[in-house]
């Protein structure tokens, strides 16, 4: 690439633009028609279906609250028996947390961040499809097992012992474990998009340091998903293997531990509630300052707040287990964790308080209600987890409705109020303005309902009742708390019935004509013009608010005269920039639809719902239709190589390549992501076997029976991963550069080199007498060792898939993407399998 | 604006900036797996220089975090005075007070949790 000298012109391109060149762009993003439409991944379909699915949980999972407010309305109901009751909670808490709060604001995200970044489209658009075809099927699955009395029964966070196949043998408790477990994929692979998306598809001159704040935020969501969820997945996976299989990681009796759930959980799940609250928050970073028209006030705290917040999050696991008898110090670490989290969220609600202070005419339209509402309800639902956080007074609330209160202010306060708020700001950045007068409406009827639902448990909670009971014997004096909650809860529905009237109504998914499309008079990219190619062209950014800093821009970027305002190669395309400066760098180019990943999607599903139902062949069928999208996906919708014209000007005389490999690539970097998620689902599983070790102490581990893994076969397996990683390595290096039978016999080498290796792998575990089912000790360490075998595996399918490529005649020196992934996840392989090796092997030996 | 981006710099140059917090989980994880493992052990009563074991090795960590905290701070201090030139557009004053935010953050929450050693039993 290079740069032309001279004087910078007023705009990147001239205009007028000719008039083939705006034909050309919207050919290439026209949409398929008729059942092709399917295929479309387009975050301006995508997203609004993404946001509405997420709604439709809100509304299911708010009709289970009503039934159990109904049900403890009055002393001795009997609407629901107890063990449907169990059901219907624990659903409603699953649903709200896993198919509604977390996906929403994934969906909001997927809908506004292109137009946000100033870009046409995120880099990987059919993971995104992907990811929201398993979330709609995999939710509706998931909610629809409770009328058939299978929905799991054991609370959302679902702790073993009373999971365990002994006191729950039906399939609802693997109806969460696989279900949900499986929806989760969904939101790793939203966050890969969004990373990738958001570090490298600014606009132009978006440096860090002038990005919107909500894309700060979903930056730091998708960060936490990548670390956070790892670990319900593996806690998931263990349980499930221990209720399946046998491999006893909970059980006491044979070195498990039950609080080893409890750890993996929480390390997820409170991390979980900041992965809610801070998109939530920096959503209403981005509205109070247009309400307010002012800029946000303090907006590098802001962002140091964010990422501080998502840090110590994971400090804060252990707020949960204050009564399991964890020593009291490492109680205090956590308390005090707790108290240091709460200055960075007061810092933002300072910074709010400010920005409105400062406005010269604050907007009192729905949206400010509801960031009002926010403050208000956040706030208490805050300083009551300040309470909770200090241990003794947690000794005395714990799994109380004090808890069911206390949740509820925080969640509802902190991500359903900014997300409606959100709904009604940015409806006319998507479609069709909502209207104002039933948005205030329905509001007032939220604030009051959600006030008077749950501000009186605090009060039975404190008075001593106990979550999760069906119902409960007149004369406590819990009967006036009970019914007030139950009435709240029926205003709440109110309210949301109003909502959904008015989005019935009013919303559509084209603006209306003369509707004017920055409706609030906001300062941020989304509200430039927007069509389904993005806007016109990429525009060129040099302030937090383009459109208050530049009152050309909006006009400049619809003419064209901003950044790549054609199609170049005549493909769909995205300007990929630099991660921190946002320097650009090259054209990517992007599939056109396809049913790759619409059939992965459908295989994906019936595999887990098959396995499920204890179906094993139906599961295999769907794996292998599963399997067979994404190769058809990968296949079809990747690596290109270089496409005519192989560079290209985008305006202000930059020419950039049409075509790029290495570390610069998005793929490259969707790669990296990916591998941290692996990496951290593998630390996970390390930290569970030093857990059991832990606790089962050293002459137990390893138990009578069962030896430390034979040396010298792990050895073999060292040096059989390292040397598959490095010729994998190799081959990539020379790719384009020596003859192809040498790639090719380097490949099978690979191959070959990495399943010798977990052979050896698995001798050294058997010839040391270990086997998973009779001592947490096996069960711990086959499960590093299946870890490991998967991603053998993979790494199998990857070299045969780079073989395949090359044979195929798509794969040399320049079009090399896929050899450079399979190069990066080899490398991966063989570090995962040396690791584990070093702690199967050399921890217990250092111990003797 | 330039086209050219220097190659294999920035990335690291963002990630550094939140060592700060990098130096707190790790302060984090050495305190919480010292604790369990005196008291899972049942080293709790241990001396370690004639002090008690888990309050020297937690008062230890704390006082090299807050160290490794300080230096944060004061390069990030200094960074703020100077005009830099990274070439590109970047502004080296929000990246560079980031780095200061987030280590003084990181301070408060080491000194928070490095401090309960003093006063609270170890297993208690």
């Amino acid at each position: 690439m290079d740069t032309a000298a001279g004087a910078r012109s007023r705009t990147p391109n001239a205009t007028p633009r000719p008039p083939e060149e705006l034909e050309r762009l919207e050919a290439a993003w026209a949409y398929p028609r008729g059942i092709g439409l399917l295929t479309e991944y387009n975050n301006n379909i995508i997203g609004p279906l993404f946001v509405a699915t997420a709604l439709l949980f809100f509304l299911l999972a708010g009709v289970l609250a009503l039934i159990i407010r109904a049900q403890l309305a009055f002393p001795g109901m009997t609407l629901v028996d107890p063990a449907t009751y169990n059901q219907v909670f624990t659903t409603h808490g699953t649903v709200m947390m896993f198919l509604f709060a977390v996906p929403a604001v994934e969906a909001v995200a997927i809908t506004l961040m292109p137009a946000m970044l100033g870009t046409r489209e995120l880099p990987f658009p059919r993971l995104g499809a992907y990811a929201y075809l398993i979330y709609l099927m995999g939710g509706l699955f998931f909610y629809g097992s409770i009328f058939f009395g299978a929905a799991p029964d054991g609370g959302w966070f679902m702790y073993p012992p009373l999971t365990s196949k002994q006191y729950s043998p039906g399939i609802n408790t693997d109806m969460y474990l696989l279900g949900i477990g499986f929806i989760e994929i969904s939101a790793i692979a939203g966050a890969i998009e969004l990373i990738v998306g958001i570090l490298r598809c600014r606009a132009p001159g978006m440096t860090l340091g002038r990005m919107p704040i909500y894309a700060w935020g979903m930056l730091v969501f998708a960060g936490m998903v990548i670390f956070a969820f790892p670990a319900v997945i593996i806690a998931s996976t263990l349980l499930e293997l221990e209720r399946a299989f046998g491999w006893p990681f909970f059980l006491p009796e044979k070195g498990g531990d039950p609080l080893l759930w409890q750890h993996l959980f929480w390390f997820f799940g409170h991390p979980e509630v900041y992965v809610i609250f801070l998109p939530a928050a920096a959503m209403v970073s981005m509205i109070v300052p247009t309400m307010a028209g002012a800029r946000l006030q303090a907006h590098g705290l802001v962002v140091m707040a964010l990422v501080g917040t998502a840090f110590i999050s994971f400090g804060l696991w252990v707020h949960h287990m204050y009564a399991t008898g964890i020593p009291a110090l490492s109680l205090s670490f956590f308390a005090a964790a707790g108290f240091a989290v709460s200055v960075p969220s007061g810092l933002q609600v300072f910074a709010w308080i400010a920005t409105f202070a400062s406005g010269r005419r604050i907007q009192w339209t729905a949206p400010t209600l509801f960031m009002l509402g926010f403050l208000f309800i956040f706030m208490l639902g805050g300083l009551t987890g300040v309470m909770v956080s200090v241990t003794p007074f947690d000794w005395q609330a714990h799994d109380t409705y004090f808890i069911v209160a206390h949740l509820h202010y925080v969640l509802i306060g902190g991500m359903v109020f900014p997300l409606l708020g959100a709904l009604y700001y940015w409806a006319p950045a998507v479609g069709a303005a909502l209207s104002d007068r039933l948005g205030k409406l329905s509001f007032w009827l939220l604030f009051l309902g959600t006030n008077l639902t749950f501000f009186p448990m605090h009060v039975s909670g404190l008075m001593g009742m106990p979550r999760r009971i069906y119902t409960y014997p007149s004369g406590l004096g819990l009967e006036l708390w009970n019914l007030l909650s139950s009435i709240g809860a029926a205003v709440f529905a109110l309210g949301a019935l109003v909502l959904l009237v008015d989005v019935v109504l009013h919303f559509r998914p084209s603006a209306p004509e003369g509707q004017r499309r920055n409706y609030w008079n906001a300062g941020t990219p989304e509200w430039l013009e927007n069509d389904s190619y993005g806007p016109r062209s990429i525009p060129r950014i040099r302030d937090r608010y383009p459109l208050w800093a530049d009152p050309h821009l909006a006009r400049e970027v619809a003419e064209g005269a901003h950044y790549l305002p054609m199609a170049a190669t005549g493909r769909r395309e995205a300007l990929v920039t630099s991660p921190a400066e946002a320097i650009p760098q090259y054209v990517a180019v992007l599939p056109f639809p396809g049913w790759g990943h619409v059939v992965a999607a459908v295989g994906t599903c019936g595999f887990f719902f098959a396995l499920t139902g204890e179906l094993l062949v139906e599961a295999a069928l769907f794996f292998a239709l599963g399997f067979c999208g994404v190769l058809w996906w990968l296949w079809h919708g990747t690596d290109f190589g270089p496409l005519e014209p192989r560079v290209v000007d985008i305006g202000d005389g930059i020419r950039l390549p049409t075509h790029a490999t290495g570390p610069v690539t998005h793929s490259w970097w969707a790669m990296v992501c990916t591998m941290l998620v692996s990496g951290t689902s593998f630390a996970c599983l390390l930290g569970s076997w030093l857990f059991l070790w832990l606790v089962n102490g050293d002459a137990m581990w390893p138990p009578p029976g069962q030896g430390i893994p034979v040396g010298g076969l792990g050895l073999a397996a060292f040096g059989l991963y390292a040397g598959g990683g490095l010729l994998a390595w190799a081959a990539a290096r020379a790719l384009g550069r020596g003859p192809r039978w040498a790639l090719w016999a380097a490949l099978g080498l690979a191959a070959a080199l990495f399943a010798a290796g977990i052979g050896a792998d698995f001798q050294a575990l058997r010839s040391a007498g270990i086997e998973p089912t009779t001592h947490a000790y096996g069960a711990a360490t086959f499960a590093i060792f299946t870890w490991q075998a998967a991603h053998v595996g993979i790494t199998l399918v990857m070299l045969g898939y780079t073989l395949a490529r090359s044979l195929a005649g798509r794969l040399d020196g320049e079009r090399r993407v896929t050899a450079d992934n399979t190069m990066l996840f080899a490398l991966y392989t063989a570090g995962q399998g040396i690791t584990g090796l070093g702690l199967l092997h050399l921890f217990p030996r250092l111990l003797a | 604006m330039t086209a050219a981006a220097r190659p294999g710099r920035p990335v690291l140059e963002v990630l550094l900036n939140a060592l700060g917090l990098a130096i707190w989980a790790a302060h984090f994880t050495a305190i919480y797996a010292t604790n369990a493992l005196a008291c899972a052990r049942g080293l709790a009563n241990t001396a370690l220089f004639g002090l008690p074991f888990v309050p020297v090795l937690v008062t230890a960590f704390t006082v090299a975090a807050l160290g490794g905290l300080a230096l944060v701070m004061r390069s990030a201090l200094r960074g703020l005075n100077p005009p830099l030139d990274e070439g590109g557009e970047a502004e080296p004053r929000f990246t560079r007070w980031f780095a200061f935010s987030t280590a003084a953050l990181a301070s408060l929450a080491v000194l928070f949790q490095g401090l309960p050693a003093l006063v609270v039993p170890p297993c208690g």
